[in-house]
């Protein structure tokens, strides 16, 4: 199934000039998750609807009169309206999203990966009734997760990533050290906040010792009683606390 | 090149492209041609540095962050379409007989089923009465046999009538256009049901001697509610059509369009429904209005439906004058 899908198998777009961008599709768990929050709603809205009538009805004495008939029967459009409208009228007015898919993080988008037109959102949603019956044996087996609306619609379920560009985690990186090399100190440098005082220091140390063996005079010594994590800082040059030690550096600044 | 070095080039501009996409998503009018021009190309560049990082650097920060960045800016810088002109005049006026018009096919094949599966329902049910016992059920059989019709109780809480006559109706069209999915099965299975019921129906209704008590309830509305079925379930075929046969398109692609047109055509025939609902519910059982007046009103409404439909195209425009040059 889509889980189990490599990297390399994984769908993908292509931008301009055939560059492939890698989405981050929404799978069976977070898209069942934002619809249990979208239809917690819309039941707490249709038992407004309902309560709402009855209430009018009782305030205003309308049983003993015709115009009960007529609340009724607007009520009842009402719920037909809720029904039908309750994800499009969302996604169309918040770009993609219902309030369940906000909670949770997710958006409905074209199968390029750009805004879904207002048309493609609402026949996405005509044919939710249908997806409640079948839609679940398409998420599960489509490599995109298209339920039976997003395939005739063409659109499709991301994640939304966070908006943060981070590219100050490192300035400077031992000669010779690759992509996982550099990722484990990016990962180590974004943790030290939250790791136990120890668990770092000893974390920095084993780091510090691997990149001095592999580009020898890379790490900065250390003032008297410095830590190892503030080495750590202080040698890959993380933004605010840069020092070069082949250039004599006094230390972190 | 060096990761840092990559970093340090590229930073300051992967910031700053950053910032325009926030400006564009909050304030997307404040945008100049010429900002849309830079942020295109700026677009470009983030492509191929999400590339480089992609293939030098993966899995670092940097190849996460323009992954994130070039994943943003698709999503802002492409749109699906223009935003439809949201005027019913220029819906009703232009889109929906366009849409209408392409479904010719379908209409014909869809009337030709509901009409002869009514004719079926009445030839099975003047074999075997109990057809139509099945559909009405004995109590609505018991008062036929009384010289009563059903249809008499529908006369006093007409507005709530109106409303559940209106919803179900949006409900089975919407059931039938959706039901086109499963290769059109869905839509001829509408449609054959209630052709059959309506054949069963009426020659039971017949049979007991309370046709005329029928057609004086069915006159106003029927025309126009068999009409948008039939409509509705022809749009559901357009699209099982474009699954089975998809032509030399892609089937993806020939669903996708099928799919749009199709549900044009189910927009613009739901708020018929809500008129059907308010002549099913205060005309048809009105015993005020006199039959040859509600035939004429059925007759009126269905007119005035396909005068719509029917409309034909706006004009070509003319083609352009030739410019001096060509035409010397």
């Amino acid at each position: 199934m889509n889980e189990a899908l490599s990297s390399a198998e994984r769908p993908g777009l292509y931008g301009l000039d055939n560059i492939r961008i890698d989405v981050p599709i929404a799978l069976a768990g977070s898209r069942s998750l934002a619809a249990l929050v979208d239809y917690s709603i819309l039941g707490i809205l249709a038992g407004a609807v309902i309560t709402g009538v009855l209430v009018l009805a009782v305030v205003f004495g309308l049983f003993e009169s015709a115009a009960v008939g007529w609340l009724f029967a607007l009520g009842l459009l009402g719920l037909f309206a809720l029904e039908v409208g309750f994800f499009a009228v969302q996604e169309i007015a918040l770009s993609g999203q219902t309030l369940g898919k906000r909670l949770v993080g997710l958006r409905a988008v074209s199968s390029s990966g750009g805004r879904a037109a207002p048309l493609a959102l609402l026949l996405r949603n005509l044919l939710r009734s249908l997806d409640l019956l079948f839609g679940m044996w398409f998420l599960l087996f489509d490599p995109r997760g298209r339920r039976i609306g997003d395939r005739l619609a063409g659109t499709m379920v991301v994640h939304e990533l966070p908006r943060s560009v981070e590219t100050d985690s490192v300035a400077r990186v031992p000669t010779g050290w690759g992509p996982p090399r550099i990722q484990v100190v990016e990962t180590l440098l974004a943790l030290l906040d939250h790791l136990a005082p120890e668990r770092a220091e000893e974390l920095s140390r084993r780091v510090l010792e691997q990149a001095e063996r592999d580009d020898p005079g890379f790490c900065w010594p250390g003032a008297p009683g410095s830590s190892q994590t503030t080495r750590l800082m202080a040698s890959f040059g993380r933004r605010g606390t840069e020092h070069s030690p082949r250039e004599g550096g006094a230390g972190a600044v | 090149m060096r990761y840092e070095r990559f970093l340090e080039l590229g930073r300051g501009k992967w910031e700053a492209f950053g910032g325009e996409l926030d400006r564009l998503e909050r304030r997307p009018r404040e945008l100049s041609h010429q900002d849309l021009e830079r942020l295109s190309i700026d677009y470009r560049k983030i492509l191929h540095d999400h590339a480089l990082a992609g293939a030098r650097f993966p899995g670092t920060r940097a190849a996460q962050s323009l992954q994130r960045l070039a994943i943003r800016a698709n999503h802002l810088l492409q749109w699906g379409e223009e935003r439809p002109r949201l005027s019913p005049l220029h819906f009703y006026g232009t889109v929906f007989p366009a849409r209408f018009r392409g479904l010719a096919g379908e209409l014909v094949v869809c009337a030709l089923l509901m009409a002869s599966a009514a004719l079926l329902g009445l030839t099975m049910t003047a074999i075997d009465p109990a057809v139509g016992t099945s559909f009405l059920g004995p109590e609505a059989i018991a008062g036929l046999e009384r010289g009563e019709i059903w249809t008499d109780q529908v006369r006093g809480a007409s507005s709530l009538f109106s409303s559940l006559i209106a919803t179900n109706n949006m409900k089975v069209a919407m059931t039938a256009w959706a039901g086109g999915v499963i290769a059109g099965l869905g839509a001829f299975t509408v449609l054959f049901f209630n052709g059959f019921m309506l054949g069963a129906v009426v020659i039971t209704t017949v049979h007991f001697g309370m046709g005329w008590a029928l057609l004086d309830f069915i006159a106003a509305h029927g025309p126009l509610e068999l009409s948008l079925i039939v409509v509705t379930a022809a749009a559901g075929v357009h699209i099982g059509r474009a699954i089975l046969s998809p032509g030399v398109v892609p089937r993806g692609v020939r669903v996708q369009d099928a799919a749009t047109r199709s549900a044009l055509v189910l927009l613009g025939c739901l708020p018929w429904f809500l008129v059907l609902g308010l002549v099913e519910g205060f005309v048809s059982p009105a015993p005020t209005v006199s039959p040859f007046l509600k035939i004429a009103f059925g007759l009126l409404l269905e007119a005035f439906f396909l005068l719509i439909a029917l409309r034909p195209p706006p004009p070509a425009a003319a083609p352009l004058p030739a410019r001096p040059s060509e035409s010397s």
